[in-house]
């Protein structure tokens, strides 16, 4: 196809048309340059220190979970283990054991404690004379310690006689697992020694009696008692100021 | 130095390199931008990024025969981004036609600064379509792709820089012919 004129004039002539940049173009463009290395070095570092700290992140959360887990299972079946063999054995020997002091050895083989091992640290409050042996007992099982691989379980004599017969079918409770796996990875390291873990269980709710009680130790209850036994004639009251005229 | 060692070290980054490649294509490279951008500043700024992009983008360079239809691409876009910036109009001005007999077609006496001065004297769209396929020998079909256009619109900007380069050709040619009797 032919070319128009006027195309061809100008392809002609600007074919060769070259004017001269400004004096110092290559010095602007050197410096460009420069920085443009400069920022590109700059990048490239944030970048690497950038997926160098995700991978490291990465890596923690992935090897903690991998550590983990494989001591809580070994721990898991070693206490089921322990529970089975207990049992079978229980069963053998006693079939239906119905002394406490049978059941609290039981329970204690089933966690994995020596009785010698067992320790009491924690005070047993201060108690009211005219208390009742199951409030005693209640107050007495709140806490539940477990120090250098020593588990203390205090159940009351009620709840023995409560639980003797699922006992045979015991299932050990969610948190201790837990608790004795997270003390057999303490026991492991060096570090560990001396740790307590306290387990504590909710306050029991204060009975009529103890109310009654607490509110008749009080002032304003004395005082009161003091009133019926003045209007009643037991009692003259003390007045320890003088009628002047 | 031959082209393809001056290519090869430009990809290691060698500036000694760079700098004798700025020296051989600079002019040339200049000359483009001066035809697509009338402001000398923008010219220069057009060509300035150019540079950039050939050196930070020249180990994507495989054939090395094509390096200055390469160069030359690269410049053109540029000079296209920088009048997209200054958003170009693509004016449809009524133009009244000229006769060839004002610009008798192989008269030797037109400068390519006269030429250039025609040149800057066109509406953009018109100068940037006329520069792209009568200089650069892009289609109709590219051209609008680039410019974002329709092919009939490529095709009548080019027409009406045509007859209005007539004119100023016409114009000029008159004036040297009239410098030369006197």
């Amino acid at each position: 196809m032919q070319k128009h004129p006027v195309d061809k004039l100008f392809a002609e002539k600007f074919a060769d048309f070259s004017p001269e940049p400004s004096t110092h173009f290559w010095e602007n463009l050197e410096t460009n340059l420069e920085q443009k290395k400069h920022n590109k070095g700059n990048q490239r570092y944030f970048w690497i220190a950038l997926t160098t700290t995700i991978l490291l992140v990465i890596l923690a959360i992935v090897g903690w979970k991998f550590i983990e887990k494989p001591q809580i299972k070994a721990n898991n079946n070693h206490f089921s283990q322990k529970q089975n063999s207990s049992i079978a054995y229980l069963q053998k020997a006693n079939p239906s054991p119905t002394n406490p002091q049978e059941i609290k050895q039981v329970v204690k083989s089933v966690v994995g404690i020596k009785q010698e091992n067992v320790t009491r640290p924690v005070k047993p409050k201060k108690m009211h004379k005219k208390d009742t042996l199951k409030e005693i007992q209640t107050l007495e099982s709140r806490n539940w310690e477990v120090k250098n691989d020593k588990v203390n379980l205090k159940p009351t004599e009620n709840q023995f006689s409560s639980s003797k017969d699922s006992l045979f079918n015991f299932q050990p409770n969610e948190n201790l697992k837990a608790n004795s796996a997270k003390d057999s990875i303490r026991s492991n390291s060096p570090k560990s020694k001396g740790t307590k873990i306290i387990i504590k269980l909710p306050e029991p709710e204060p009975t009529r009696e103890s109310k009654a009680r607490d509110f008749a130790s009080s002032r304003l209850g004395k005082f009161l008692k003091n009133l019926q036994k003045f209007k009643e004639g037991e009692i003259q009251p003390r007045l320890n100021f003088e009628l002047k005229n | 130095m031959q082209e393809k060692e001056l290519i090869k070290l430009c990809q290691k980054g060698d500036r000694k390199a760079q700098r004798l490649l700025y020296e051989r294509y600079v002019r040339k490279l200049l000359g483009i931008c001066k035809r697509y951008l009338t402001d000398i500043q923008d010219a220069e700024d057009a060509l300035m990024n150019a540079f950039l992009k050939i050196f930070d983008n020249i180990h994507h360079l495989k054939q090395t025969d094509s390096l200055e239809s390469w160069l030359k691409r690269i410049v053109v876009n540029e000079c296209l981004s920088i009048l997209r910036k200054k958003r170009m109009l693509f004016v449809e001005a009524e133009t009244q036609e000229f006769l060839m007999s004002h610009w008798e077609n192989g008269e030797d006496i037109l400068q390519t600064e006269d030429l250039l001065k025609c040149l800057h004297q066109l509406p953009e769209g018109y100068r940037t379509v006329f520069n792209l396929y009568a200089i650069e020998g892009y289609s109709h079909e590219e051209i609008a792709q680039m410019l974002g256009i329709s092919e009939g619109t490529s095709k009548s900007q080019l027409s009406r820089a045509r007859n209005l380069l007539q004119k100023y050709l016409a114009q000029i040619s008159l004036q040297e012919k009239m410098v030369l009797q006197n």
